[in-house]
C-alpha cells in the first residue's frame, strides 16, 4: 500500500534530482566576498577555476562528476572527489609549514570521511536506520571561529578547528586548501542528503497527523489533558511513536451543552440540557483521520431531572447519546441526546438530517419552525 | 532560497494586536517584527555587504521566524469557548433557539477553572504540562519547511538559531529530540548549526526531554549525550533580568576548551530588561552571531570596542524605578538560589514574580514621566 508520506518522499526526491542537475549558483545571484576573505566559497565569490588548484574548484569537480552525481553513483563520486583532492593538494609545490600542516590534516580527515561515506552509502535506504557522523558531514566547511580567525576541520572534538593563516600562504596554496574544503563539504552534504527527503516527509506527515488530532478531535479540558498525560506516562510509549499524536484519550468529568429529543405524541419534543461525560474514551485510527468515542453520560434538564446513559462519537461526524430518565410519574423515559457541536453540524448538513431522521427526529425539530 | 537560514523563536505572552479577527495567525505573523528590524538595522550598520533578510537573494542569509504562540492561542480560545462567560453569548448566537438559562450553567460549570490559565504564565503551562509534543512537532515543521525550501544542489542550507525566554526551552527540546533520533530524522540531524544563541535561557528549569546541560544542543568541545551539534553556543543574560536566574541554565561547559560563549550584560538601556530586542542589540550577542552567520570577523579588541560603545547608551530616566528593579531582581535571585526550583510549578510562580517586577518598574518609570523604550515582548 502506498502511504501518504511515501508520495511526499517521492516528491522530495524529484526535487533533489532536479537540484543535482542544476548548477548550484542560481541565476541572478550576486557574487560577494564575505569575511572569509580569500577562503570564501568560490560558488558565491565567483572565483574562477584557474591555476594549480583548478581541479578541486567546487564547480569544476561538480562538472567532472556530473553524470555520476545525477545517476547517484555515489561510490564513483566519493572516490573521484577524494582522489582529485588528494592528487591536487599533493601536487602543490610548497615549502610553507602552515600550508603543509593544514594540507596534511585535510588529507588525513578526508581519508576517514571517504571510508565513512562509502560504508554508509552502500546500505539500502529503507533499512538505513543510522546517519553519518555530523563531524564527517560538516567538518570541511571553512568557518570563522571566535576571535575572527579562519579555520577548517572544525568538529565536536576539535572545537576551534585548524586555523588557516592565509597571510603566509600563496594564492595557489590558499585556493587549494579552501577549494578542496568547500568541495569536500559539498560532497558530504550531498551524500548526507540521501536520507533527508524521507525524513522531511516524515516530519511533514507528523505535522499533518497532529493537525488532524488537534483540530478534528474532541475538545480536552485542562484536567483531561493532565489526566491523559499521566496515563500515557504510566503506560510509556515506543521510541517510534513518541512523535505521533496519542492513539487514545480518556474522557473524564467533561461537561457539555446538549439537546434532548423525545417522542411526544406524534411529534418530537426538544429539551435543553446540561450533560456530563462522566467517564469515557476516544480511539483514533486510519492515520488519525477517524476516531470513535464512547462515554457514560449524566444529563440534567433545567427542571433538575437527572438521567444517565451512553454517548457515542463517530469521527466528528456524529455525536449522539441515549439517556434514560425516570419521569415524575414513576415511568422511565428514553431520549436521544445530541451535543451542541453535533447539533450545529446537523443543522447545516442535509445528510446528517436524514440520518437523524432514522431515529425518528425531524429536521424541523432541531430549530423549531425557524429553519 | 538561501545558503544559510537564521531561525528566530519567541518567548511567552505573544498575542495578536487588538482588534485581530484571527488572533493565532496574526500573533504568529507579527511577533517577530521588532527582533527582525533590530537585526536588520544592526546588519546595515555592521555588515553592509551582507545579503541578509526575510527574502534574500539565493546565496544570502534568510531570517525565518518560528512561532508556537498560534498553538497556544488556539488552545486558549477553545478553552475560553467553554468557560468564558462571554462565550455563552457567542453560543447563544450560534444556536438562537436555545435559552441563556442553561448556557449560564455551562459557564458556571467550567468557566472559572483557574485564572492562571488566562495570564502570561499560561504559556509555560500550556507548553510544559499540556502541549509540549504538539508544539515541538509544530516547531520542527517550520524548520522542515525552511530546510526544504532552501535546499539547493542536493544540500541542506547551513542554519543558526536565536531563541528567547520560553523559546529557549521549546527550541532546545525540539532540536534535542531531532538530534537524538536519527532513525526518524535521517540526515536532518546533520544540519550544519553555525550558531545557537539563547537569550535569557530557561531550558534547564523547564527541562522536558533531555537535560540541556548534557544534550546534543551544546557547543563543540563540550561533553554530553551524543554528538555536540553547535559550532558556537552564545548564551546571553542580563544581570538585571530576573528570568535567567529562574532559568537555572548553568552548564559546566568550559569556554576555553569549547565554543561556549557565555555573555552577561549589566548596563540597563530599557526598563524591560527581559526585552528580546534589547538582548539582540547587545554586541555581545549580535557580534558573534554575525561572525558565525554573516562571516563578519570579530576580533576581541573590536568586540570590546563595541561593548564600550553600547555601554555608553543612556539608561532610562527613572533612577528610583531602576533601583527598585535592581533590588527586586537581586532579592529574587537570592530567593531562587534558596528554593532551587525543581519543578515547573515553582518555576511558573517565580516566572510570574519576575515579570511582575519588570512590569512594576516600567509602570513606576512611566508614572514618573520617564518612559523607557519598550522591548519586543517577553
Amino acid at each position: 500500500m502506498i502511504r501518504t508520506h511515501d508520495v511526499v518522499a517521492l516528491s522530495y526526491r524529484a526535487m533533489l534530482l532536479s537540484a543535482l542537475i542544476a548548477p548550484v549558483r542560481a541565476s541572478g545571484a550576486q557574487p560577494a566576498l564575505g569575511g572569509l576573505g580569500r577562503c570564501a566559497e568560490p560558488l558565491l565569490s565567483g572565483a574562477a577555476a584557474k591555476g594549480a588548484a583548478a581541479p578541486v574548484h567546487p564547480e569544476r569537480l561538480r562538472e567532472t562528476f556530473a553524470p555520476a552525481i545525477v545517476a547517484r553513483d555515489w561510490p564513483t563520486v566519493i572516490n573521484g572527489y577524494s582522489g582529485t583532492v588528494e592528487s591536487t593538494l599533493k601536487a602543490i609545490a610548497s615549502s610553507s609549514p602552515a600550508f603543509i600542516m593544514v594540507r596534511d590534516s585535510i588529507l588525513g580527515d578526508q581519508k576517514h570521511a571517504r571510508k565513512d561515506m562509502l560504508t554508509w552509502i552502500v546500505r539500502p535506504l529503507p533499512s538505513r536506520d543510522s546517519v553519518m557522523s555530523g563531524d564527517v558531514v560538516n567538518q570541511f566547511r571553512p568557518v570563522l571561529v571566535p576571535g575572527g580567525r579562519l579555520a577548517v576541520l572544525q568538529e565536536s572534538f576539535r572545537p576551534f578547528g585548524i586555523v588557516v593563516d592565509t597571510t603566509t600562504m600563496s594564492t595557489a596554496e590558499v585556493e587549494a586548501i579552501c577549494w578542496s574544503s568547500w568541495s569536500l563539504y559539498r560532497l558530504a552534504g550531498m551524500v548526507n542528503y540521501e536520507s533527508v527527503p524521507a525524513a522531511l516527509a516524515r516530519v511533514e506527515a507528523q505535522t499533518r497527523r497532529w493537525e488532524r488530532y488537534q483540530s478534528k478531535g474532541p475538545l480536552q479540558l485542562p484536567h483531561e489533558l493532565v489526566l491523559n498525560r499521566l496515563l500515557r506516562r504510566l503506560k510509556g510509549s515506543a521510541a517510534r511513536t513518541q512523535f505521533e499524536p496519542p492513539r487514545w484519550d480518556a474522557v473524564l468529568v467533561h461537561p457539555f451543552a446538549g439537546v434532548e429529543f423525545r417522542r411526544a405524541g406524534d411529534g418530537v419534543a426538544r429539551t435543553e440540557t446540561v450533560a456530563l461525560e462522566a467517564l469515557g474514551g476516544t480511539v483514533w485510527f486510519a492515520d488519525w483521520n477517524r476516531f470513535v468515542g464512547a462515554s457514560f453520560v449524566l444529563s440534567s434538564t433545567s427542571g433538575g431531572e437527572l438521567g444517565y446513559g451512553g454517548l457515542l462519537r463517530f469521527g466528528g461526524l456524529a455525536t449522539a447519546g441515549y439517556v434514560q430518565r425516570r419521569a415524575s410519574a414513576g415511568a422511565t423515559s428514553r431520549v436521544l441526546l445530541v451535543q451542541l457541536d453535533a447539533l450545529r453540524l446537523l443543522a447545516n448538513d442535509s445528510n446528517a438530517k436524514r440520518a437523524l431522521g432514522l431515529f425518528g427526529v425531524s429536521g424541523e425539530a432541531l430549530y423549531g419552525k425557524k429553519q | 532560497m538561501a545558503r544559510t537560514v537564521l531561525f528566530l523563536i519567541h518567548g511567552v505572552g505573544q498575542r495578536a494586536p487588538a482588534g485581530s479577527t484571527d488572533p493565532s495567525r496574526d500573533a504568529a505573523a507579527s511577533w517577530w517584527k521588532g527582533p527582525v528590524e533590530a537585526l536588520l538595522a544592526l546588519a546595515r550598520a555592521h555588515a553592509p555587504n551582507a545579503d541578509f533578510g526575510l527574502n534574500p537573494k539565493p546565496n544570502g542569509v534568510k531570517i525565518v521566524p518560528i512561532s508556537y504562540c498560534d498553538v497556544l492561542i488556539e488552545q486558549l480560545e477553545r478553552w475560553s469557548g467553554v468557560g468564558d462567560s462571554n462565550v455563552a453569548e457567542v453560543v447563544a448566537k450560534q444556536f438562537p433557539g436555545l435559552g441563556l438559562q442553561f448556557l449560564e450553567s455551562l459557564s458556571d460549570i467550567s468557566g472559572a477553572d483557574a485564572p492562571v490559565f488566562w495570564s502570561k504564565a499560561v504559556d509555560i503551562l500550556l507548553y510544559r504540562a499540556f502541549h509540549d509534543r504538539a508544539i515541538r512537532v509544530h516547531v520542527r515543521e517550520q524548520i522542515r519547511r525552511a530546510l526544504a525550501d532552501n535546499s539547493n544542489g542536493g544540500q541542506l542550507p547551513a542554519v543558526a538559531f536565536v531563541a528567547h525566554s520560553l523559546g529557549t526551552a521549546v527550541l532546545h527540546d525540539a532540536l534535542a529530540e531531532l538530534f537524538l533520533n536519527p532513525q526518524e530524522f535521517g540526515g536532518l540531524v546533520n544540519m550544519d548549526v553555525l550558531a545557537y544563541c539563547s537569550l535569557a535561557n530557561v531550558s534547564k528549569v523547564l527541562q522536558n526531554t533531555v537535560n540541556p546541560h548534557e544534550s546534543p544542543v551544546r557547543p563543540f568541545g563540550a561533553s554530553g549525550l551524543g554528538q555536540a551539534r553547535a559550532r558556537r553556543f552564545i548564551n546571553a543574560r542580563h544581570e538585571f533580568d530576573p528570568i535567567p536566574y529562574i532559568g537555572m541554565f548553568k552548564p559546566p561547559w568550559n569556554p576555553a576548551s569549547s565554543t561556549f560563549e557565555p555573555r552577561q550584560s549589566s548596563h540597563v538601556v530599557a526598563m524591560d530588561t527581559h526585552s528580546y530586542v534589547e538582548y539582540l542589540r547587545d554586541p555581545r550577542v549580535w557580534g558573534p552571531l554575525f561572525e558565525a552567520v554573516l562571516d563578519v570577523p570579530l576580533s576581541d579588541a573590536r568586540l570590546n570596542e563595541l561593548i564600550v560603545k553600547h555601554g555608553a547608551r543612556p539608561t532610562p530616566p527613572c533612577a528610583a524605578a531602576l533601583l527598585d528593579l535592581k533590588t527586586a531582581v537581586q532579592d529574587l535571585a537570592t530567593a531562587i538560589d534558596h528554593i532551587n526550583p525543581s519543578n515547573v510549578w515553582q518555576a511558573i510562580t517565580a516566572f510570574t514574580k519576575g515579570l511582575k517586577a519588570i512590569e512594576d518598574a516600567r509602570a513606576q518609570c512611566a508614572a514618573s514621566g520617564g518612559v523607557g523604550p519598550l522591548g519586543g515582548g517577553v
